[in-house]
């Protein structure tokens, strides 16, 4: 077996564990507001930028532009929603206008990013050892995104499950008017959810231009992707995206792998999310932990 | 203690409900029954904030709370139980009930498991794994953890079983006892009525009668048009 060594396990979980970052709040804001955020991938790419000005133009740790990263790019996501999607809201538009919207967003964010930075591709500044790993190799890097991952999802879980915040997102998405009847201020509770899944977003594009490199188009990218992650993982449900983050992460590795065994190019590998994705839709169209009635 | 003058309100350009007044006062149950369609839930989501009425007042205690979000009618002290999807479905039990008081410091969830002793046995499963009386005593149990002066309830037994319609009404009896007043939509009307103190009629949105519980339970029109028996007894 040519395809089943160590490293293909080495890089999906890293694959995998940047993805989560990047799906997990895309569902969160799915799961409240019922529209499909295009203007993550803008978040994710922002936050990918965010963390160039502190650690190449500032010249200091990356770790302190993923902190950074994180805070401006969750107050980007508030800012998104105060300024259009909460008018929206407020005017009952249709999922459809929201969706549109956030496209246009994606646009505004990504035009001023190329307008700032130039489409030039460019690297963070960090020095990243290499390890043997039970055959495999893996880099210092690798070790800082599956630990810095791992420690957010059981953060979320934590979240999720023992917070009074997080019970009452949870709630919001449930059932809002049920939520609004209980007490809860909904609009505050959505500020929240917007603050946390642009900051994951955020999260993820530092670590995904860590991985890879930086260029406008980062998060455009990989929104595909973390689109097949939602879906497979039945939308709206976290449990489903971590696991299919990490499904997806080995199904492009191991895709890739077969790519070139099979003589064919390898710049198709954006295209197992794609071809994934169909079949999710096709075959089992709540993703495997979804829930069948989709609430409204 | 609840007071709803002359209120018009409806959906969009549609008025419903037409020009209604109803009071509840200070430890009273009070009953709105009447056909389907007549407006009850209109009336009542109108009361709790979710409907802007197009015309008319409502006062709770001296204050005017029209124009009032449902969280802001919550803290004064107002409870409401929607007729459909009045629980959370994926959260537990005692989720749900920790939504119910979250605006409490200290919510008292030993009271409410007094008051019904199946959630405390159900604390850990998911509200959409209970039973239909089930989920109407969590529903009804939610709305109690602000212990509110003020109980609004919309059809809190559609769907039981007559045995279980009894028991949700003696809930109801027992939550006026520890203090709140409850106003009561509901289409088991003479179950209704038997733990009432007044009732109203509500036909077309338009208030048809008001009068004592035990005299509707008597009235011959009544019985016949809405409490579906020729011979009606007892209070
Ligand atoms: N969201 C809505 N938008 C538009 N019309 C509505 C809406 N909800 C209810 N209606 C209409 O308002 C009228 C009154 O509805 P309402 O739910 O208040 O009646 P009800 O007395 O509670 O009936 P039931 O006994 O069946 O619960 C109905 O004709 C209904 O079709
Ligand atoms: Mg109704």
């Amino acid at each position: 077996m040519p395809f089943l060594d160590m490293q293909i396990i080495i890089n999906s979980v890293v694959t995998g564990s940047i993805y989560v970052m990047i799906a997990v709040g895309l569902t969160m804001i799915y799961r409240v507001l019922k529209f499909a955020n295009f203007s993550h991938a803008e978040l994710v790419t922002f936050g990918a930028y965010t963390a160039y000005i502190i650690n190449v133009s500032l010249g200091l740790n990356l770790f302190y532009g993923l902190v950074v990263a994180f805070f401006l790019t969750g107050l980007l996501g508030i800012a998104s929603d105060r300024l259009v999607f909460k008018k929206l809201r407020s005017k009952g538009s249709s999922v459809i206008s929201m969706m549109i919207a956030s496209i246009g967003i994606g646009l505004v964010v990504r035009q001023s990013i190329q307008e700032v930075w130039g489409p030039q591709i460019r690297w963070y500044e960090f020095e990243s050892k290499t390890y043997e790993l039970l055959g495999g190799s893996i880099t210092m890097l690798h070790i800082y995104i599956i630990a810095i991952s791992t420690a957010i999802i059981f953060l979320l879980h934590f979240l999720f499950t023992r917070t009074k915040l997080g019970k009452a997102m949870r709630g919001v998405s449930d059932n809002p008017q049920l939520a609004m009847a209980s007490g809860i201020d909904t609009e505050k509770i959505l500020l929240w959810v917007w603050f946390i899944g642009g900051g994951l977003a955020g999260i993820g594009g530092v670590l995904r231009g860590a991985d890879t490199r930086l260029v406008p188009l980062l998060g455009w990218e990989v929104l595909l992707s973390a689109f097949a992650v939602v879906i497979l993982g039945g939308i709206g449900s976290f449990y489903g995206a971590i696991l299919a983050a990490y499904l997806l992460g080995f199904a492009e590795n191991f895709g890739v792998v077969l790519l070139s065994e099979l003589s064919i190019s390898t710049g198709y590998r954006p295209a197992i999310a794609f071809i994934i994705l169909i079949l999710v839709l096709l075959l089992k169209p709540w993703g495997i932990m979804g829930k069948k009635e989709e609430g409204s | 203690m609840l007071s709803v003058e002359n209120v018009s309100s409806g959906y969009g350009e549609t008025i419903i409900v037409n020009g209604v007044s109803i009071s509840v006062n200070q430890g009273e149950i009070v009953v709105i029954i009447g056909p389907n369609g007549c407006g009850k839930s209109t009336l009542l989501k109108t009361i709790f904030g979710l409907i802007k009425p197009a015309s008319g007042r409502i006062f709770f205690g001296d204050e005017d709370i029209n124009g009032l979000k449902p969280f802001e009618l919550v803290g004064k002290g107002i409870g409401f139980v929607a007729q459909t999807d009045n629980v959370f479905p994926s959260l537990s039990v005692m989720e749900n009930l920790e939504m119910g008081g979250y605006i409490c410091k200290n919510p008292d969830f030993q009271g409410i498991f007094d008051i019904f002793p199946i959630l405390r046995e159900k604390k850990k499963v998911k509200a959409s794994s209970l039973s239909g009386g089930e989920r109407q005593m969590l529903a009804i149990a939610r709305a109690l953890m602000t212990q509110p002066e003020m109980l609004l309830l919309d059809e809190p037994s559609a769907g039981l079983s007559p045995k279980m319609v009894e028991v949700l009404m003696g809930k109801i009896k027992e939550i006026k006892e520890r203090g709140s007043s409850v106003l009561l939509v509901e289409q088991n009307a003479k179950s209704a009525l038997r733990i009432a103190d007044r009732g109203y009629i509500l036909v077309m949105g338009k208030k048809m009668y008001e009068g004592r519980a035990c005299e509707m339970l008597d009235h011959k029109e009544i019985g016949k048009l809405y409490l579906g028996k020729k011979e009606v007894t007892g209070t």
